[in-house]
């Protein structure tokens, strides 16, 4: 009986249906403008979705770029120190011969040191002198010498002169060293930050547009250090790379494709389109050439190439 | 000579015998190209072939035996004394090859050596002349003999075809047993570390601090090498690479193919790009220096204990990273659903995101599980970001809080520096390497299978 019963159920349910089907759609009806409302407002949330997904992603690469950039921008600046330096004559040729080979020898180290002494005459003691002659850098000598070298008229005068600073003080003058925190903690003490400040005060600290940093190579100095040798280096690297990958990746690639049998290399993907190769013996081909290539193409030009 | 100096050399030959080939062919025509079988060109090419490639084939095994021949030679001349002891031996040859290298003034060293040295000097350049004549006599040799076998009726394009062909081989083959090279190498050296590790130990073991003693009696001497922590590390760090880059990469793709405006796509595409050509250093910086302070600072305000090199910021910077690659592979795939289920859909009724749920992304779903799993296989195997910005100690730990460490972290750590390769420490970085590239080998090749599958449905 109740298999009876649940039969006629069934067969009512089914006329319902099939009725409802028959019955024209009301489409003015409150229902189905709630049910229209409803996909409507999904359809939006749906699109706005992709919205926030690629903002997201926009986000991601504003904040990356903007981290790296704001970290980074102040080394294309260097700070340089504007000192009173004399050429004299006794240290750099006592003898007066102009010959280079005797210039290039002589002290500028000392040179610039008797400038900084001249520049603060009340430092006395040798600690603190020691911590004066860091003001400027110990590379600012060669360029010295370079500019005697160049103009040897400059011997026996005193200029004024622009000289690359050291890296506490350049730190410093880039605000990454906070004068306000206790002495302990920072790289510089009073007095240095005090000479510091009188230069300042005297319009004799500035920073400069820092060419070194392209054309110098690596320091154990950080103000002297530059990026040429890498990238001299990552050239060279490149160069190998694609001179190898090239010719070999693409003529590999060419047999592969047109010429190898293929009966005996099973296909394990039938590809018509661009994005994925073909998986025989190439496939591991691909996965080592991708990564070697890949290392070089992808740098050089910001586009996604799969496989 | 130096070597780019023959090389030009043996170019302008190969340059000046295609000419001569071309002539010659030319001539043998009477004035009328149908009288040839091929087109001079082939000719050409056919003379430049035989003169330069035999000469390249030659260059390539004479620097492959020129070494140790000559080094041979010098060593049949030292004394019997200092052949008896392998490392007496090595350490002459040092000098030796250091004084003929015109240096070792400072050596001190017995008066054979300094002779060894003049000899091999001499036998350098003795073998580079040599190189330099005998190179050139074969190019010389090639053109000759190529240049006399053309006739009008030689067959050379199709012996071009051959050649050309043959490169081609041998350039895959290089390709292929490169390949081959390195997984052997891996495998040496695993099995190398086998011998002396318990490999059930190595796959299962839940405690990694590799380390070998030095001394017997020295404290903490026994080291262990269980992987499973650091694939914990990988995985998670994965995870939440993952949980980034696919939500974000396929809304992303979703909305530039159906709704995007094309101006918003011609500007919003590239960009999303831009993230993929960064290189990963400056992800790794970015995640050390950027979001893992921040994420512990945010973490201290929040009462959370977040390691300064969590998980976290590791996972979250490698999913950035690997968002443009989930987007253009998922838009890909996207894209090339057929416009029939399309049309279909909307003719039903179906809003557009309709459309898309329920159509399209069912039909490209086996190609964007496939374009996950390349995803998951590429964050498997990162190294720079978790380098710079993930622990290196081995913590066992699910905690996106806490550090932890990866497979190709350690990998880094155990070969960067000074390492000896007889102990253990050093091979199990192979070991990893092995186990790390089956791992993504497997996930690429499922990777592929799974898409295969999606396109013979409807191309």
């Amino acid at each position: 009986m109740t298999d009876m019963a649940s039969l006629m159920e069934d067969r009512a349910a089914a006329k319902v249906i099939s009725d409802n089907l028959r019955k024209p759609v009301d489409w003015d009806s409150p229902k189905i403008a709630r049910n229209i409302k409803k996909r409507y407002a999904a359809e939006r949330r749906f699109k706005s979705y992709g919205l926030v997904a690629i903002g997201l992603a926009l986000l991601a690469l504003c904040t990356l770029a903007l981290s790296i950039g704001s970290k980074g921008y102040s080394a294309f600046y260097q700070t340089y120190v504007q000192l009173e330096v004399t050429f004299d004559p006794a240290v750099i040729d006592p003898e007066g011969t102009g010959d280079p080979d005797v210039i290039g020898r002589a002290n500028f180290d000392g040179l610039i040191k008797q400038a900084l002494r001249d520049r603060f005459p009340d430092v006395t003691s040798r600690s603190d002198r020691r911590n004066l002659y860091g003001i400027v850098s110990g590379g600012a000598s060669y360029d010295l010498r370079e500019r005697v070298l160049e103009n040897p008229n400059l011997i026996g005068q005193t200029r004024t002169i622009w000289l690359i600073s050291g890296d506490d003080f350049d730190m410093l003058n880039k605000g990454y060293i906070d004068p306000t925190v206790d002495e302990g903690d920072r790289r510089l003490n009073d007095k240095e930050i005090t000479w510091y400040n009188d230069l300042v005060a005297a319009g004799a600290v500035e920073k400069q547009f820092h060419t070194r940093f392209f054309t110098s190579g690596d320091s154990r100095e950080p103000e002297l250090a530059g990026i040429w040798g890498a990238a001299v280096g990552s050239f060279y690297t490149l160069l190998v790379t694609l001179a190898l990958s090239f010719p070999i990746g693409v003529l590999a690639a060419i047999y592969l494709e047109e010429f190898a049998p293929r009966t005996a290399s099973p296909r394990l993907l039938k590809s018509t389109s661009t994005t994925w190769p073909r998986f025989h013996p190439s496939c591991l081909v691909c996965w080592v050439l991708r990564s070697i290539s890949m290392s070089c193409i992808c740098r050089a030009r910001p586009r996604l190439s799969v496989v | 000579m130096s070597l780019s100096f023959l090389l030009l050399a043996v170019a302008a030959l190969c340059a000046l015998s295609f000419y001569f080939g071309r002539q010659r062919a030319v001539a043998l025509s009477g004035g009328r190209h149908s009288n040839l079988h091929s087109l001079p060109v082939h000719y050409g090419a056919y003379t430049a072939a035989w003169c330069g490639l035999p000469a390249l084939a030659l260059l390539l095994i004479w620097y492959m035996f020129q070494g140790s021949v000559i080094e041979a030679l010098i060593i049949s001349d030292l004394p019997q004394e200092i052949l008896g002891d392998s490392g007496r031996l090595s350490l002459a040859l040092n000098s030796i090859s250091q004084i003929a290298a015109g240096g070792g003034e400072h050596l001190t060293v017995s008066p054979e050596i300094v002779d060894a040295g003049r000899r091999l000097a001499n036998l350098q350049t003795i073998a580079n002349a040599a190189l330099v004549v005998v190179m050139l006599s074969v190019a010389l040799a090639g053109l000759v003999l190529s240049y006399r076998r053309i006739e009008a009726d030689m067959r050379a394009r199709n012996n071009v075809e051959r050649i050309s062909r043959a490169i081609m081989i041998v350039c895959s083959a290089i390709a292929i047993l490169s390949t081959v090279g390195i997984v052997f190498s891996l495998m040496f050296e695993t099995l190398h570390f086998f011998s002396k590790i318990n490999p059930l130990d190595f796959l299962f073991g839940l405690e990694w601090s590799p380390q070998t003693a030095i001394r017997a009696d020295q404290v903490a001497s026994e080291g262990a090498f269980g992987m499973i922590p650091l694939f914990v590390g990988t995985l998670l760090i994965t995870l939440i690479a993952m949980c980034v880059a696919v939500p974000v990469g396929l809304f992303s793709a979703i909305y530039m193919g159906e709704y995007a405006a094309p101006k918003f796509r011609a500007v919003a595409k590239p960009a999303l790009e831009i993230l993929a050509g960064v290189p990963t250093v400056v992800y790794g910086f970015f995640a050390a220096l950027t979001v893992a302070p921040f994420l512990r600072d945010n973490g201290a305000i929040l009462g959370l204990d977040v390691s300064s090199e969590s998980a976290l910021a590791a996972g979250l910077v490698m999913g950035i990273m690997i968002i443009p690659f989930v987007s253009s592979l998922s838009d890909d795939v996207m894209s090339q659903v057929p416009k029939s289920l399309r049309d279909g859909s909307y003719a039903l009724g179906a809003t557009k995101s309709e459309t898309i749920r329920q159509v399209i992304f069912p039909a490209a779903l086996p190609g964007i599980v496939g374009a996950v799993l390349l995803a998951v296989s590429r964050a498997i195997g990162e190294t720079m970001i978790v380098v710079m910005a993930a622990g290196l100690a081995a913590n066992m730990t699910v905690n996106p809080l806490q550090a932890v460490t990866t497979v190709t972290v350690q990998i880094v750590t155990l070969l960067v520096g000074d390492q000896e390769f007889d102990s253990a420490k050093t091979l199990s970085a192979f070991a990893l390497g092995l186990v790390l590239f089956l791992v993504t080998l497997g996930l690429n090749v499922f990777a592929l299978k799974v898409v295969q599958k999606y396109r013979e449905k409807y191309d």
